[in-house]
């Protein structure tokens, strides 16, 4: 198609569903013709229902749509055939239109691309998803193969009789050929607006100029939660019907998949690992194309849209965890308890405590702040404190507040003075009472103790 | 004859002629003569029915809270050393003997076994365990050391395997084992306890077996689960890891009984002050004065064995003051 200013510039899914509805439009009056002549209009009137494979009630919501559209078509067009008029008058001369009179041209235009999103809306509302694509797609190819058939300039004079959907028609109307052998849209019965603007310097009227390049004008949500995988919207216009693409950065530990999209909507699942700090991602859609067909990049627009921040935030956990303590392999029946837990900056941490090894004077109680899931110190089986272990009270995993709290549970842990309180045998202070001292200081008020452990 | 079967003959043969230096005492109470032998040589003797050790082994002792549970750890050891020669060990033992006493000394000595404060677990302390025989007719055991070793000692075989300590240290405990006479099995994590325990338990001297002068035995002893501890002062490496820490010097012995069947226990303390003024300080955060007035420098108090934090607790603390503390 062509923009105001002459230049080619690839059809949006709006151009190409309001051609759908004109289509439905011409053919709904084939059928009341024929219907007048005493013949039967199922034909004319399901042609394009068996075309795009809809049901008899999605088709219902094709047919309103269109019947709605044209209402305001036809209407615009009496407003532009008024306005060409007016100009043609002003500028019998000067054969140019004036400014004023252009603007009000494309804004009458831009009021019709805006009806035709709005039924657009409607459709894939009352369609969903499924339906949705399958009418996006069927859409795009009437398109395509009225601009191939154009292209061919097949003789419709060669035609005398059509047989549709099992019909025979003897007469159809010059409009019907142009949605069968794809003529454009002009299906009014005067064509001399387009010509008529353009002669006068104002391009062809089928759209005003637009830069087709994605743009994204919402996500929801915008805040991810590292650690969690969520449905996200983005909306915005001109995302193409063919699977987009989503490019996130930085990507590290994000990751999507489609689950719906068309060219105003874009619905992902999208993942976020755990241990992804805070960070802002920049999201930008590509446009594959139409039906099939690439992205064609004109002068002025790109496949790619602008990027629209969204916030990663680190999500924290603290988990307060216990196992047995073995006395060769007999299970002492008592238990050590130790935190595992994931700071604001995604990192995981296994927090223990113990004596110090350096009795026989008894020795001291110290602690061992180790990354990852395993602990330093306590590392092999069945002397092992790791993630896998039982769990006696469990937060998050979540974000705000709470990575306060699990920050402050490892800075308790962090400035615990080693070799400095003495570590008692007879139940506190030893890992247990750590434990607890730290859940504590990191404002854990509901923690549940750990069983069978002393010194808690 | 393979060299299998000679080991079996071998320890067959010893078990035999230790039985012929006991077979006068034949008329003896076997656990009496067992407590006997024990109180003269540790410090703190504990003392259970077989069944009763064999019937907590359940998987969930994690989460399982129950105060019971606590009884079996003055025995941890016994248990962990004979599961190490296979599954059923232990088991079978339980079965075939009656009663298991245990001695210890030496809490957290500089040479004491078991593991030390280097990790976490039980305290260590030399510890010599005897089982009692049901019926005076050694039962055929031998199959149930195939995996361990053999080593003469004062002449004779006895078995000898090793186990991996506790945790947090690379050292291993080892064990020794024999059957003795008609009516007691013997293990011990040191070699000169094992020693001394046989050549006592074989001894000709009447006096062993006569009676246990312990105050209060006739008391305790009635009991199926009891410990007693004599606190010796003296040559303690360290005053916690003995289960001392704040005891008050007039505290001399410290006993603890239970009716397992009614989820009962007593613990009784003996202080030189007997003007039963000053209530012994003896179990952390537990209340003093559920301690009452038993008799002259003799108070006692009766513990629930239940199935809550607190019940649990509180033995675990009883029990370190016997020498049984654990680190956590």
């Amino acid at each position: 198609m062509h923009d105001s200013q002459g230049n080619l510039v690839p059809a949006t899914l709006p151009h190409m569903y309001e051609h759908a509805f004109r289509a439905q439009s011409v053919m709904e009056k084939q059928a009341a013709k024929e219907e007048n002549r005493g013949g039967s209009g199922a034909a004319f009137r399901d042609y394009l229902r068996l075309k795009f494979n809809l049901s008899g009630k999605q088709f219902l919501e094709f047919e309103n749509s269109s019947l709605r559209f044209d209402r305001v078509d036809q209407d615009i067009k009496k407003r532009i055939h008024a306005e060409v008029e007016a100009g043609k008058a002003a500028h019998l001369k000067t054969q140019v239109f004036s400014e004023d009179a252009k603007t009000k041209i494309h804004n009458l235009i831009a009021e019709r691309v805006s009806a035709a999103n709005e039924e657009i809306q409607s459709l894939h509302q009352a369609l969903g998803t499924a339906a949705t694509q399958q009418l996006d797609t069927a859409v795009v190819s009437l398109y395509s193969e009225a601009q191939r058939a154009k292209t061919e300039n097949k003789s419709r004079q060669t035609m005398v009789g059509i047989t549709l959907n099992g019909l025979k028609t003897k007469s159809p109307s010059p409009l019907f050929w142009r949605i069968i052998k794809g003529d454009d849209y002009d299906y009014d019965d005067d064509d001399d607006d387009d010509d008529d603007y353009d002669d006068y310097g104002g391009g062809g009227i089928v759209s005003p100029s637009t830069d087709y390049t994605p743009v994204i004008t919402g996500i929801a949500p915008n805040t991810w939660d590292a650690g969690t995988t969520q449905s996200v919207t983005i909306s915005g216009e001109y995302f193409g019907t063919n699977s987009p693409t989503l490019t996130l950065s930085p990507s590290t530990g994000i990751s999507y998949t489609l689950v719906s999209y068309n060219d105003t909507q874009i619905v992902a699942s999208v993942t976020v690992v755990s241990g992804i700090p805070d960070e802002a991602v920049s999201v930008e859609v590509t446009n594959n194309g139409y039906g099939g067909a690439s992205f064609y990049s004109s002068s002025g627009s790109s496949a790619t849209s602008s990027a629209v921040g969204v916030t990663v935030v680190a999500t924290c956990f603290a988990q307060l965890k216990y196992r047995a303590v073995y006395i060769s392999g007999f299970n002492s029946g008592k238990n050590h308890s130790f935190w595992y837990i994931q700071d604001s900056n995604g990192t995981q941490w296994i927090i223990d405590a113990g004596p110090s090894g350096t009795c026989p004077s008894c020795g001291y109680l110290n602690d061992w702040i180790t990354e990852g899931t395993v602990s330093s110190h306590y590392n092999q089986a069945p002397s092992l404190d790791s993630s896998a272990a039982s769990t006696a009270w469990r937060v998050g995993p979540s974000s705000g507040n709470l990575c306060k709290q699990v920050d402050d549970l490892y800075d308790y842990a962090e400035e615990w003075g080693d070799n400095t309180t003495t570590y008692v045998m007879d139940g506190a202070p030893n890992s247990n009472t750590f434990s607890h001292d730290a859940g504590t200081d990191a404002g854990f008020t509901t923690m549940t103790a750990p069983p069978n452990a002393p010194g808690w | 004859m393979t060299n299998r079967r000679k080991k079996i003959a071998v320890v067959a043969l010893i078990a035999f002629c230790w039985s012929i230096h006991v077979s006068g005492y034949a008329q003896t109470n076997p656990e009496t003569r067992a407590a006997s032998m024990l109180f003269t040589q540790f410090e703190t003797v504990a003392y259970a029915r077989a069944d009763f050790l064999s019937s907590f082994d359940t998987d969930d002792k994690e989460k399982n809270v129950d105060s019971i549970a606590n009884l079996r750890l003055p025995f941890g050891e016994f248990v962990a050393g004979l599961k190490a020669l296979g599954p059923n060990v232990e088991s079978d033992l339980d079965m075939r003997y009656s009663a298991v006493l245990v001695g210890a000394k030496d809490f957290g000595g500089e040479d004491g076994l078991g593991m030390g404060m280097d990790g976490l677990g039980l305290i260590n302390s030399r510890k010599c365990y005897i089982a009692v025989l049901k019926d005076g007719v050694q039962p055929d055991i031998d199959h149930h050391f195939s995996k361990s070793s053999s080593e003469s000692i004062a002449g004779k075989s006895v078995w000898t395997w090793s186990v991996p300590q506790f945790e947090g240290t690379p050292k291993s405990t080892k064990f020794y084992a024999a059957q003795i006479g008609s009516s007691y099995f013997v293990m011990a994590n040191d070699r000169p306890d094992f020693e001394k325990a046989v050549k006592l338990l074989t001894s000709t001297e009447d006096s062993l077996a006569a009676s246990v002068s312990i105050p209060g035995w006739e008391t305790f002893s009635a009991y199926k689960y009891w410990i007693n501890r004599q606190f010796r002062r003296s040559g303690v490496y360290s005053l916690d890891a003995a289960g001392l820490a704040d005891l008050t010097p007039d505290v001399s012995s410290l006993t603890f009984f239970a009716n397992v069947d009614k989820r009962e226990s007593y613990i009784q303390v003996r202080s030189s002050d007997t003007s039963m003024k000053k209530i012994p300080n003896l179990v952390r955060g537990f209340d003093q004065n559920r301690l009452q007035p038993q008799g002259e420098g003799i108070w006692q108090a009766k513990i629930p064995l239940s199935k809550e934090e607190t019940g649990t607790d509180t033995l675990f603390h009883v029990f370190y003051r016997f020498g049984f503390g654990m680190a956590l």
